[in-house]
């Protein structure tokens, strides 16, 4: 009869050593080459045979940017192969890539939950400018941490950042949840560099109202679910998975026992020694709820903010008897010693090797080889901490470029697109975003006038984002990296909504703008020659695909809308949105 | 919209081919090893999960009298009592339980209670995870999706996840998700959509596609798809098993449309499902063959950090959901070839702390009910009554002894897939199955 295991300290520490991404924290160990151009092999033998250039654009597109290149950037390629790694670089500045940044550290952080509302902020006191567009409220609240790693990939700045800033960005939203000082303008787009104005250490993300506001925590848990995602998203340790074991001797209805159970007992010790002093930074957060949060402004809506940061709790652990501020055994006074702490662990450059590179290759963050870990890693060392070089790695590299398996150990094939690129992809060729009036939820709540708006893809309570392969940071927590029935559901529904809308919009008098993804024909153009003419380009926008109107895949195209006019008695607009409704599904497009 | 199956059959009857008869994904069959045996004959599988940690003392594992555990008679001294219904006993509060004791009044006789489960997790997210899956290695599929994966290759779902938590893994292709608030129903039913917003200048659907058009998709997509494995899809396993979830996927996808009409009345758009559209979806779904299996979660939560006397009204919101679900599946003449698994992430301490609450303990029970189970209810396993610890258990009679071994999520996990039919050794190799209530 197999029995669990219970873990010790040197174990845990062993395990935690030999965990993906909590590895050998040594980078002088490691043996990468430090070669971020694209070409290389792998183990100095012959050159890998890479894909098309236009392929390789085109994945190096959607890694980053999660869109498709445009036609003119195919066609620098296509005259300059050489072409692609400066347009990785001009990716890589993109805001498009802000937004990848985000949806990768989403799923860490899962900031981004809209199922249930416990944690989500009601329109009260300072909110109440918002009460229309309360969804502006959460969508603040949540991205808000994911705006700064976004602005540090962004501007290449060290990611280290992410727990040392002394500032945060915020947008007038943000601002009025939280009552942080803001001198910005009216817009809500608006985000500007602020600081948080109410005293408390800053340690960057570590000290963001955002996270402590979606990571509650009990007395009785006393932070260490917090100290965990710390724990978790900056080293790759996470300690949630360490077996439990039973101490029946314990009475858990007593702090001093649990105390005293948590420090001294063999069985406790091993987890709660290295994860409580992480712990005990924390206490200065308070727990922020929905209804805390609408009845400390009351009726009138007058009232003033109730407090996250509370500096008196800052040695409630010496009053609950736990462990006080530490790092895995080194003294630790403060959050600011806690986010320095991190910044030099060689745990963090590993991690953030291992999250970029598992977002990126679609794993999970524990499946990266160890030498892929310490390649990239040194990667991110060699630039001082920049993480722009670690996608711009991933992106030209011969793993993710090669056409075959011959000369590389780490291929990695065709990806899916995520609900999330596939959005983005969908609205960057035809303008189309799936908008609804989000009624369901709002105004059941009793707002009236409502005018909130969730884009489908991109929420859960109402929407597909889980549903289609992506996470909804409460339930589902691990993506789907392959195709599900439900995402092709969601793939037809969003592909023939965006086919109609763009024909509308390019081929008649509908609302809509941007370049036109049918430019080369009118709603009275039905010419085989004209139709294939146009085929062709789009061919090339969508997929990537270098054809000739004369080719295999422009005649099933073509054949595709020639039976489709012939059904709607030669109504144009008609055949193009069958055409389009399916070469926005071909996998051509929803796989990279 | 997407029916037209006939152009995927080529690929899926060259696979049925391989696989001796049986229609198995070949991407998975390269992956992993499913197999159709386990003793018993295939079953359909629902399970019900209790969110965020139900405090098994205020049923399955009473503990009235011990005095080192602080059960329901904390808040209602007077109301609280043991009931005992064939071979079960429960903690019973008619007064505001009774739908827990109308439960087992009316069901025990073929259900089994298996308490004692060790989890050797306090977090929910890892716990849920292993109680689902009987699995300790992140993202394994649940055991609904390897029993929908496997006993579900010909049907629309293998798996349908209406609860929200279900592990899918490298199964995702045999299974989905209706959503939080139903949103299945506009996929399968484009017909029914959220309205757009004020200033879009449309409405939706823009435009409904004929089936002349779908066909013609279809179609389409199909020679593409083969256009792409030949191109970049036929080189490496990865890529192959792409292509083939692919196809699958989109195989699935059409008959679930196909079959829609038998099961989306109970899918009501931007609404979450109560506990009786819940019990309707399931038996619906299931009478029409349209999945294998199927996680439910009620809308209670669990998770009493304060004021564990909320767990009362958690357990009678539960219970009422699973009277209904007994009753859509009777009704529906399911129960012999259905199981039923009810169980939570964990349960809770057992004294309460200052906060009138309970916190997360590592211990866990379970509820197993219908076709192969045996009859006239029993109990299995169990708990100490001081330390609130796993006691071991014979595992040939289910009884405690203190020669036996810990039964743990693993045993339950691989125990449930042997009593659906699917042998267990393919998914959990080495791990005993706990089949001490298999009839």
């Amino acid at each position: 009869m197999r029995r669990p295991l219970s873990i010790g300290f040197a174990t845990l520490l062993a395990l935690a050593a030999a965990l993906p991404g909590c590895g050998d924290p040594s980078p002088q160990d490691a043996a990468a080459d430090g070669d971020a151009d694209g070409g290389s092999d792998d183990a100095g033998g012959e050159p890998v045979a890479r894909l098309d250039p236009a392929v390789q654009l085109l994945r190096a597109s959607m890694a980053i940017r999660g869109t498709h290149p445009t036609l003119a950037e195919f066609e620098r390629v296509a005259a300059d192969p050489d072409a692609l790694e400066a347009l990785v670089d001009e990716y890589l500045q993109s805001p498009e890539f802000g937004e990848t940044v985000k949806d990768m550290w989403s799923e860490q952080l899962r900031t981004r939950q809209d199922i249930t509302k416990a944690t989500a902020l009601a329109p009260a006191g300072p909110l109440a400018p918002w009460t229309e567009r309360f969804d502006r409220i959460n969508e603040a609240v949540a991205d808000a941490p994911l705006r700064m790693i976004e602005r540090i990939f962004l501007e290449d700045r060290p990611v280290t950042e992410m727990v040392t800033s002394e500032t945060i960005l915020a947008n007038r939203v943000l601002a009025a949840a939280f009552d942080i000082p803001w001198e910005g303008g009216a817009s809500d787009d608006e985000w500007i560099e602020t600081t948080w104005g109410d005293g408390r250490p800053t340690a960057g993300l570590l000290s963001h109202s955002s996270l402590w506001h979606r990571w509650v925590t009990m007395d009785t848990n006393a932070n260490r679910t917090r100290a965990n995602l710390i724990s978790s998203t900056f080293l790759c340790v996470d300690f949630s998975s360490a077996n439990v074991p039973i101490d029946g001797n314990v009475d858990l209805s007593d702090h001093e026992a649990i105390a005293d159970a948590v420090n001294n007992d063999p069985a406790c010790v091993s987890c709660h020694e290295p994860l409580d002093p992480l712990a005990a930074h924390l206490s200065i957060f308070k727990a922020l709820y929905r209804r805390e949060y609408t009845a400390a402004f009351g009726p009138s809506g007058d009232g003033e903010h109730p407090p996250m940061f509370l500096p008196e709790r800052a040695d409630e652990w010496q009053d609950t008897g736990l462990r006080g501020p530490g790092y895995f055994g080194k003294p630790s006074e403060s959050l600011e010693d806690l986010g320095q702490h991190i910044a030099a662990d060689p745990r963090f450059a590993d991690c953030v090797a291992r999250t970029v590179y598992a977002y990126l290759a679609q794993m999970e963050r524990d499946a990266v080889p160890s030498e892929l870990v310490a390649e990239y890693r040194d990667v991110l060392i060699e630039a001082e901490y920049r993480p722009r070089a670690l996608v711009r790695r991933f992106a030209l590299s011969d793993e993710y470029q090669a056409e075959n398996d011959e000369g590389t150990s780490a291929r990695i094939g065709l990806l899916a697109a995520r609900p999330e690129q596939y959005a983005r992809t969908i609205a960057d060729l035809t303008g189309f975003r799936w908008l609804i009036r989000h009624e369901g939820v709002s105004c059941s709540a009793g707002v009236s006038g409502c005018k909130a708006i969730a884009d489908l893809s991109l929420v859960d309570r109402a929407g597909f984002r889980a549903m289609a392969g992506g996470i909804d940071s409460a339930l589902v927590t691990e993506p789907v990296y392959s195709p599900m029935p439900v995402r092709s559901l969601v793939v037809n529904a969003l592909a023939n909504e965006a086919a109609a809308f763009v024909v509308s919009r390019d081929l008649g008098q509908g609302p809509g703008e941007g370049q036109p993804l049918l430019d080369l024909v009118d709603a009275s153009e039905s010419s085989e020659a004209a139709i294939r003419a146009q085929l062709v380009p789009l061919h090339l926008r969508l997929y990537g695909e270098t054809v000739g109107p004369g080719s295999e895949a422009v005649d099933l195209s073509w054949a595709l809308f020639e039976a489709a006019l012939r059904e709607k008695s030669g109504a144009v607009q008609e055949a193009w949105i069958v055409t389009l409704s399916a070469m926005l599904q071909d996998p051509h497009l929803t796989f990279y | 919209m997407l029916q037209r199956r006939s152009i995927l059959l080529g690929g899926v009857a060259a696979t049925l081919a391989a696989a001796g008869g049986r229609l198995i994904p070949s991407s998975h069959a390269s992956r992993i090893r499913p197999g159709v045996s386990g003793g018993q004959p295939a079953k359909k599988l629902v399970i019900v999960m209790a969110q965020g940690g139900w405090d098994v003392t205020f049923c399955m594992d009473p503990k009235l009298g011990a005095p080192q555990i602080e059960g329901p008679e904390v808040d209602y001294p007077d109301d609280e009592g043991l009931a005992t219904y064939g071979g079960i006993t429960i903690a019973s509060n008619p007064v505001v339980r009774p739908s827990v004791d109308a439960f087992f009044e009316r069901w025990h006789d073929r259900l089994a209670i298996i308490n004692g489960i060790r989890v050797d997790a306090i977090a929910h997210g890892v716990a849920r995870a292993r109680m689902l899956s009987g699995s300790r290695v992140n993202a394994r599929p649940d055991v609904g999706a390897i029993t929908g994966s496997v006993l579900g290759s010909q049907l629309p779902l293998g798996y349908v996840d209406a609860g929200g938590s279900g592990i899918f893994g490298p199964l995702a292709a045999s299974s989905g998700r209706i959503g939080y608030q139903s949103q299945l129903r506009m996929l399968v039913d484009r017909t029914r959509a959220y309205p757009a917003p004020d200033d879009a200048g449309f409405t939706y659907p823009q435009y409904l596609l004929s089936d002349h058009d779908i066909d013609a998709n279809e179609e389409y997509l199909a020679a593409r798809g083969a256009a792409l494995r030949n191109a970049r899809g036929g080189t490496t396993e990865h890529d192959v098993a792409m292509m083939d979830d692919w196809d699958e996927a989109r195989d699935r996808a059409s008959r679930l449309i196909e079959f829609s009409p038998q099961f989306q009345q109970s899918l009501r758009l931007g609404q979450h499902p109560d506990a009786a559209d819940l019990a309707l979806l399931t038996a619906e779904l299931l009478a029409a063959d349209a999945c294998q299996s199927v996680l439910l979660s009620g809308g209670e939560t669990f998770d009493t950090h304060q004021d564990n006397i909320e767990q009362h009204a958690a357990f009678e919101g539960l219970f009422d959901t699973l009277g209904h679900l007994a009753e859509q599946l009777d009704a529906a003449g399911l129960w012999e070839q259905t199981v039923l698994m009810v169980t939570s992430d964990f349960t809770r301490t057992p004294k309460r702390n200052e906060l009138a609450g309970k916190s997360h303990w590592p211990i866990n029970s379970a509820i197993v009910m219908g076709a192969g189970v045996k009859t006239g209810g029993g109990t299995y396993g169990g708990t100490t009554d001081d330390t609130f610890d796993a006691r071991p258990v014979d595992f040939a009679t289910g009884k405690v002894d203190d020669h036996g071994d810990v039964l743990s999520f693993e045993h339950l996990g691989a125990g449930i897939l042997q009593l659906v039919g699917v042998d267990s050794e393919d998914w959990m190799p080495g791990i005993v199955p706990f089949d001490a209530y298999h009839a």
